[in-house]
């Protein structure tokens, strides 16, 4: 029977006899049979299913989103606020368009009392952080993705930490060496202090290298003044004129040498201007020598085709070699990781303007060493050691000053001399 | 399409790192309060590895930071606080100036305060990684709780320090975890083991520090500030790990309000007594693990052989303090042994005539001494630490020249210099010291020292010396310029054929000359070395 024709008792009223018995079509009521029948074997009937257990619910936010003004935005926020909201009482009668009288200030400060909370103190009170949960919590929602949401959009609760970065290895408590020992052992307090002695001697020896480098070598200068300090020694001197010590003469003399070689260092050279020119001859020999270099790297070239055309028969070696070439490459780029890693790890960063300064370790001369703890005398501070130990693990910056810019362009300013203000127009010029 | 034209810095470095200018520009905040946001929150700067890319073509030195470590930043709650106390400064200072007294103290009472328990747990998800950072948060919180308080250290800080320490030390104490110490002259070096992890620091002598200058206090208040948050916690959790109170108790009942008061404090900062401990708790006793490992030789039993001599070391000895010893610092590793102390004034009401003392420290000379007690120098008590055994006390009498306190964070490589008592002392403990000692190099050279310039004294009075000379440099005027020129010149002369001849026989020479000078040099030393 083809759909939609209806023949015979079919055609007659739906709600009589005649047409149950006759009118009804048998497939449908089969079909239908099979399909409830399906439904069941698939996982229950349709109709009986719940809204969630046939649909998906898209909790996603839209890629695309729709956007709305501000105003728009505001009526739908406005329209949205009500709608969870269960309705048990009629609303409380809208707010007066004018002004209400102000609440008379007793009231105001019973209120303020009332909400005075106790002052918040840092002190936390005791608890075990490592099994508190501290995560904030919402109660109200129940989709835990909104309260997720909710949570990170209020700032209730942080974006996940980014990995945190280790920047150094090195302890956080250098232990002094055994020569620091309030009553070391001799050798070991030979060692300790042979160190520093070695730096210090390093810093005297640099300062006599400069002092050297500014004193004349091979000269000594007899100045006036010197002339007059050999005449008048030991007569008594009135101290506004005898004051100046042999330093001072001796910061002359600097200073004298420092002229002097300013003025050898204004000397200009003049170097005269030389241009070549070759001659037919040598003109020759440069192109024959040219041909002859070409020629060579031809038979070289010709040379290196035989030899790789030979390498053919020897392919396995060949990649033998490539292959230890390539392992041998990636060990030393794993060795250069590595030790970058250990670098960067174990050395000072620059951070920042200043310059790291190693602190000078504290010492004890060898009479100050004293035999019993009572009369030891303490030395160096902690608080300068954590502060080094801080720069030096790369946990503080170090600042430093800021090299200052000249300045570039200079303003103009007009001034008008008063004489010249005087003169206008028809002022007599004398 | 793809962008055919990228713009220059907008990947890689340039965009990863962000300057410290930046920074403050993005939180708006100002050097101040980023620096201590930056140490609260364990942010800290990186050195990028092209400079120049995330400078942006600049070569200036300036400090980084990870673009991502400041955006995190960004929505850190206290920058909040930060601002409100900015806004109660200026109302303070309004108010103030104002002279309205009441309205201050008020507005004391809503001053902003932050919590950090939060911060402590996200940059310490586990207890474990707390205590590995403890080594910075103790040494800095035992000095701060000796300093005097100034304007930027608060009174609060230090007697929060002063607690924290004194409380850590107790848990120290009780859990008997003490394992090395070291007096040096910078301060007392402590080393402890806490639940496997080795955790060292450093207490200054308790002399009163002196003046640091060119400390910056605000960039170390506000890591103290941290560590203090960080350490109670720490120390509740430890306290609760042996079923200790938290807050610590002396005995069983105490009141909130008693645990308050001045006096309550300072018995439990002066170590001397023991801890209340919750009878509800029962704890693990690890008995005898010794027999399950076996074999001695190993590592893991030796420790724990190790740390029960430790906590037997001086148990059932009582020991009397006297006046001018350090106290603190030999409370701690007396009773961290298992000894009991006592001092003039000390909690524990010990007399120095008390029959049951059995050892006095003392560092002075002394004119009256008892029969039944031996008296000796405070560095017995660490020296006995150290190794692991009661060190005979005869050559620690007062009066008697101390032997050398070591080291015990050295440890000895073949090869290295070790004095004779320190082999002494590893050979009492039961280490095979042959090998060291055969290493030890035979003879040492001794440089000759230089001599010394005896300078003339000044004379006194009405005299003459000799006036200097004026002297023609050697080098300009002497004949030996013109030579050499001369020679010069000649050289330029000498045909190209036999240049390099001439200039490698010239070079020959002087190497020759040179090796010549050094044999001489090391034949004289030889020599001096032989007379001396």
């Amino acid at each position: 029977m083809v759909a939609g024709k209806r023949t015979g008792a079919a055609k007659g009223s739906r709600h009589t006899k005649k047409y149950m018995r006759k009118g009804t079509n048998v497939e449908d009521i089969i079909d239908s049979i099979h399909k409830e029948g399906r439904e069941k074997a698939t996982g229950g009937k349709i109709d009986e299913l719940k809204d969630s257990d046939l649909f998906v619910v898209d909790r996603e936010t839209n890629s695309e989103k729709i956007k709305f003004t501000k105003k728009q935005q505001a009526a739908l926020d406005k329209i949205g606020r009500h709608v969870d909201k269960e309705m048990t009482a009629l609303p409380f009668p809208k707010k007066p368009s004018g002004k209400i009288a102000k609440l008379p200030r007793g009231n105001a400060s019973v209120k303020k009392v009332q909400s005075a909370k106790p002052a918040t103190t840092q002190k936390s009170k005791n608890f075990d952080v490592w099994t508190a949960d501290l995560t904030p919590k919402v109660e109200k929602l129940a989709i835990p993705e909104a309260a997720e949401h909710y949570l990170r959009y209020t700032k209730k609760k942080q974006p996940n930490a980014p990995l945190k970065s280790v920047t150094s290895l090195l302890p956080a408590v250098q232990i002094a060496e055994a020569g620091a020992s309030y009553n070391p052992d001799a050798e070991e307090y030979m060692e300790y202090i042979g160190k520093m002695v070695k730096d210090e001697q390093k810093l005297i020896d640099r300062e006599e290298r400069t002092r050297k480098g500014i004193e004349p070598q091979w000269e000594t200068i007899v100045t006036e003044r010197e002339k007059y300090l050999e005449n008048t020694e030991g007569l008594h001197m009135h101290p506004k004129y005898g004051k100046e010590d042999e330093e001072d003469v001796k910061k002359e003399k600097k200073q004298n040498v420092d002229e002097e070689e300013e003025e050898e260092g204004e000397k200009v050279t003049v170097t005269p201007v030389t241009c070549e020119r070759l001659t037919k001859e040598q003109k020759k020999k440069k192109t024959r020598a040219a041909e002859i270099e070409l020629d060579e790297k031809r038979r070289l070239a010709a040379k290196a085709k035989d030899i790789d055309s030979h390498n053919v028969y020897r392919t396995k070696q060949i990649n033998k070699e490539l292959d230890e070439e390539d392992a041998e490459q990636d060990k030393k780029l794993a060795d250069r990781k590595r030790k970058k890693v250990m670098t960067k790890m174990t050395k000072r960063q620059r951070l920042g303007r200043g310059k790291f300064e190693e602190a000078e370790e504290p010492f004890l001369l060898q009479e100050e060493l004293s035999s019993s703890l009572r009369q030891m005398k303490p030395q160096g501070h902690i608080l300068d050691d954590r502060m080094k130990s801080l720069q030096r693990r790369n946990i503080l910056p170090i600042g430093g000053d800021k090299t200052k810019k000249l300045k570039k362009s200079l303003k103009r300013k007009f001034v008008e001399k008063r004489s010249v203000k005087e003169v206008t127009k028809g002022s007599r010029v004398i | 399409m793809k962008d055919r034209f990228k713009q220059k810095y907008s990947a890689g470095a340039a965009v990863a790192y962000i300057s410290r200018k930046q920074a403050l520009k993005k939180l708006q905040l100002t050097l101040k309060d980023f620096r201590r946001l930056c140490i609260i929150k364990g942010i800290y700067p990186h050195e990028p590895a092209h400079k120049k890319q995330a400078n942006k073509g600049s070569t200036a030195n300036k400090v980084f930071y990870y673009r991502k470590d400041i955006n995190f930043l960004a929505h850190e709650p206290i920058i909040n606080k930060f601002r409100e106390n900015k806004i109660f400064l200026r109302k303070l200072n309004h108010l103030k100036a104002k002279r309205e007294e009441d309205k201050v103290k008020k507005l004391y009472e809503h001053k902003p305060v932050y919590n950090l328990d939060t911060i402590v747990k996200e940059r310490y998800p586990t207890f474990g990684s707390a205590l590995r950072d403890l080594d910075d948060a103790l040494s800095l919180c035992f000095t701060f709780a000796m300093l005097p308080h100034t304007r930027v250290l608060k009174e609060g800080m230090i007697n929060d320090c002063r607690r924290l320490t004194a409380e850590f030390m107790h848990y120290i104490i009780e859990s008997q975890a003490l394992r090395n110490t070291f007096i040096s002259i910078k301060g007392i070096y402590y080393q402890a083991e806490i639940c496997g992890e080795k955790i060292t620091w450093i207490v200054p002598h308790e002399r009163g520090l002196p003046h640091v200058t060119d400390v910056d206090f605000t960039v170390l208040v506000t890591f103290v500030e941290f560590y203090i948050a960080m350490l109670g916690f720490v120390n509740f959790k430890l306290f609760q790990g042996i079923g200790l109170y938290y807050p610590p108790q002396i005995g069983q009942t105490a009141s909130a309000e008693e645990m308050e008061t001045e006096d309550y404090r300072e018995k439990i900062y002066s170590l001397a007594k023991p801890l209340a401990k919750n009878k509800d708790f029962d704890g693990v006793e690890d008995d005898e693990p010794l027999d399950l490992l076996g074999e001695d030789s190993d590592a893991l039993a030796q420790k724990i052989h190790e740390a029960k001599t430790i906590k037997s070391l001086f148990k059932g000895f009582v020991f009397y303090l006297n006046r001018e010893c350090p106290k603190e610092a030999l409370a701690f590793v007396i009773r961290s042994c298992g000894g009991t102390v006592g001092w003039e004034g000390a909690p524990t009401e010990l007399s120095e005539s008390s029959k049951n003392i059995t050892h006095q420290i003392v560092d002075r000379p002394m004119n009256k001494l008892e029969n039944n007690r031996l008296y000796i120098q405070p560095q017995w008590a660490f020296d006995c630490l150290n190794a692991r055994r009661r060190l005979p006390t005869d050559r620690y009498m007062p009066g008697v020249a101390l032997p050398p306190h070591f080291s015990p964070f050295t440890s000895e490589k073949a090869g290295d210099y070790i004095p004779f008592e320190r082999l002494e002392e590893l050979r009492s403990m039961g280490k095979d010291v042959s090998e060291l000692e055969a290493a030890i190099p035979k003879t040492a050279d001794e440089l000759p020292k230089r001599k010394k310039e005896v300078k003339a004294e000044p004379k006194k009075g009405m005299h003459v010396t000799v006036g200097q000379m004026h002297k023609k440099s050697k080098e300009k005027y002497h004949d030996i310029v013109e030579k050499t020129q001369e020679l010069k010149m000649r050289e330029l002369m000498i045909s190209k054929k036999h240049q390099r001849v001439y200039h490698s026989m010239k070079t020959q020479f002087k190497r020759n000359r040179n090796d010549a000078l050094k044999l001489k040099k090391k034949a004289k030393l030889a020599k001096v070395a032989a007379a001396e």
